[in-house]
């Protein structure tokens, strides 16, 4: 028998009850459009982070060695000792390094509410635009060099909108310091979005620290040594830990696959009570039919034929519910984004191919396993016994 | 006259608890090609059993059954799967129709099975529900058809393949008797006369038996020699 002819019999033997047949592929959708929500977030992360720090950025970040676990962009207070950076430039013309740039971040607000990150650069010395090439001012103006200790501040798109930020506006940093927004950017689609920019000294000094810095970014002169010149950094200054912008991202991407893993432990108790779901369903089928297959069976279908078509009919049953948890989980990531838009300048959940290449990949896998059994049951049938059944 | 299927010395003994039931004791019986056969006997005597064991549903305890000259005891079950589908058709007291296929669909599962084209078993379908009277009624499902129609669907089903021969286990027994005998002809298909077919049948029923070319008598899983 072909294909197409076992295909309409599995589809028949599925149509036979209708309803119960419908409860069961609602269960897996169900099963599969928590797994493709739950997984969208990870994805969405990982889509803006690479982004983000893959076309952007410094091409080498230092922080104190051994702190790598508090946060890829280094402590939450600044640690770094700004010596460091005249450590580098010492060896600036051997290894390569074009420019030494020292920041502080700081995050504000909360991830419950408006939230943003004031970042402190030496502008006075390096433009915004060689650190962040992709940012585009809307509005107002970018840094000059003399607004070194000067309390003005350039404010992402999302930033502004979450502080209420407009040109002109005044940022309180705390109760004696405040900034003066002169620029605003545009809209971009990465987290730089929510980041508002001063400059380093004035930060410095409004948060009382001398000498401090969250970490050193680093920019060569060939983006394409990075890892060589992160080698030859952390060889020298063994106190420091130099990252790559591919080490900062498998890091970002190790977290994110730890909470990938999470959820994924998750929506693996709804795709097991889906899958058990289909088993049952599947097995009734074959006990319904006893007397049917042990017909087909001496009519001249060999077992291994009697064996697919089972398994035929769980797959189907899985990849139908499959297909809908996709479309709902997609339908889901929208809800998800929309719902968080306030909170965050990116979309955090994103249904991806691969994610929806997995979602199909887990739901074939489970019609194949909870076929199975039933189909082993439906094949092994002797025919005399299963004819005199009424 | 040829012999086409040959019992050498089946018994069948089934479990029975502590105990055991020999439905066949030590048979041998030879049928010959294009030949009628009924078999008849008491309920219990062992007909149905000696049927599966020559349709190849069932292996015989010890003994042996042939077609011709293979030995279907022998063969392990896929092959005799593919051997049944070739050789043998298959009729049922209780019709036995797939219930989610319509009455044509029925009739084509033998010859999908078979790999057959669809155009061609498509045409062979409706020409068999045709023949047997059917025509009309070949999308309607098992249990849109009375019993006497779901047994010609059967009849068309089991001649589909063209067997060499047809086993029915009481094809009448659920019938009227106007209706079983019509059913007969067609079986028979006697009319006709272009194939010959061996027919292997089961019956309570003497009229029908009568129009057997020989009588099997069984009783006790024995041939029964009086009478
Ligand atoms: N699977 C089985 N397990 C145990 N005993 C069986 C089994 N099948 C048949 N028997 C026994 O074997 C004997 C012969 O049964 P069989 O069905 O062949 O009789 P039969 O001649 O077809 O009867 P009937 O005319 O009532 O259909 C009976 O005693 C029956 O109880
Ligand atoms: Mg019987």
């Amino acid at each position: 028998m072909n294909f197409a002819d076992l295909f309409v019999l599995a589809q028949r033997g599925l149509l036979r009850r209708p309803v119960r047949t419908f409860l069961t592929v609602l269960g897996i959708v169900v099963a599969v459009a928590s797994m493709v929500i739950f997984l969208s977030l990870g994805e969405g992360f990982r889509r803006a982070l690479g982004a983000e720090i893959g076309n952007v950025g410094p091409d080498l970040q230092v922080t104190l060695a051994g702190n790598e676990s508090s946060s890829v962009f280094g402590s939450p207070i600044p640690d770094v000792p700004l010596e460091n950076a005249a450590r580098f430039e010492s060896v600036a013309s051997e290894l390569g390094i074009k420019q030494v740039i020292p920041y502080i971040l700081t995050a504000r607000g909360s991830f419950s509410g408006q939230g943003y990150l004031i970042g402190g650069y030496p502008f006075e010395r390096v433009p915004l635009s060689d650190i962040y090439p992709n940012l585009k001012l809307l509005e107002g103006r970018l840094f000059t060099p003399a607004d070194s200790l000067g309390n003005v501040a350039v404010v992402g798109a999302a930033a502004a909108k979450n502080a209420s930020l407009k040109l002109g506006s005044a940022l309180r940093l705390n109760r004696d310091v405040s900034f003066k927004v002169v620029g605003i950017l545009k809209k971009g689609d990465g987290f730089t979005d929510s980041f508002i920019f001063v400059p380093f000294n004035a930060l410095a000094k409004g948060i009382g620290i001398a000498n401090r810095a969250t970490g050193i970014a680093i920019k060569l002169n060939d983006a394409g040594d990075a890892r060589k010149v992160a080698t030859a950094l952390n060889a020298r200054f063994t106190d420091l830990n130099a990252k790559t912008q591919g080490d900062v991202l498998s890091i970002l991407d190790k977290a994110i696959a730890i909470g990938d893993a999470f959820r994924f432990g998750i929506s693996l108790i709804s795709l097991i009570v889906g899958g058990l779901a289909v088993a049952n369903t599947v097995m009734m089928g074959v006990y319904e039919r006893t007397r049917e297959f042990g017909v087909i069976r001496a009519i001249g279908a060999k077992p291994s034929f009697v064996f697919s078509l089972v398994v035929l009919e769980s797959m189907l049953l899985a990849l139908i519910g499959g297909a809908g948890g996709v479309l709902v989980g997609y339908l889901g990531s929208f809800v998800v984004n929309f719902a968080v838009r306030d909170l965050v300048s990116v979309s955090i959940a994103a249904v991806t191919p691969r994610l929806i290449l997995l979602a199909v990949g887990v739901a074939a896998v489970l019609g194949l396993f909870a076929g199975l059994l039933p189909a082993r049951t439906a094949s092994r049938l002797v025919i005399t016994q299963a004819l005199g059944r009424n | 006259m040829s012999t086409i299927l040959q019992a050498s010395d089946i018994s069948k003994v089934y479990p029975s608890g502590e105990d055991t039931v020999t439905a066949l004791n030590h048979l041998s019986l030879e049928f010959d090609a294009g030949r009628i056969t009924a078999i008849v006997g008491p309920s219990g005597s062992g007909k149905s059993t000696l049927l599966n064991l020559l349709a190849g549903f069932d292996v015989p305890s010890s003994g042996n059954v042939t077609h011709n000259g293979n030995s279907i005891t022998a063969m392990p079950e896929t092959t005799l799967a593919s051997y049944r589908l070739a050789h043998f058709g298959f009729i049922f007291q209780n019709y036995n129709l797939v219930s989610i296929l319509n009455a044509q669909e029925n009739v084509e599962l033998p010859l999908s099975l078979a790999s057959v084209p669809r155009l061609e078993r498509t045409k062979r379908a409706k020409e068999l529900l045709a023949r047997v009277g059917l025509g009309k009624r070949i999308t309607h499902r098992p249990n849109q058809l009375s019993g006497g129609e779901q047994q010609r669907v059967a009849i068309a089903r089991a001649l589909a393949t063209n067997p060499s021969v047809i086993f029915a286990d009481e094809p009448t027994g659920n019938l009227d008797s106007a209706t079983g005998s019509g059913i007969l002809e067609l079986l028979t298909g006697r009319s006709e006369g272009s194939e010959a077919r061996t027919l292997i049948l089961i019956t309570h029923d003497m009229e029908v038996a009568a129009r057997a070319d020989k009588i099997v008598k069984i009783r006790d899983g024995r041939l029964d020699s009086g009478a």
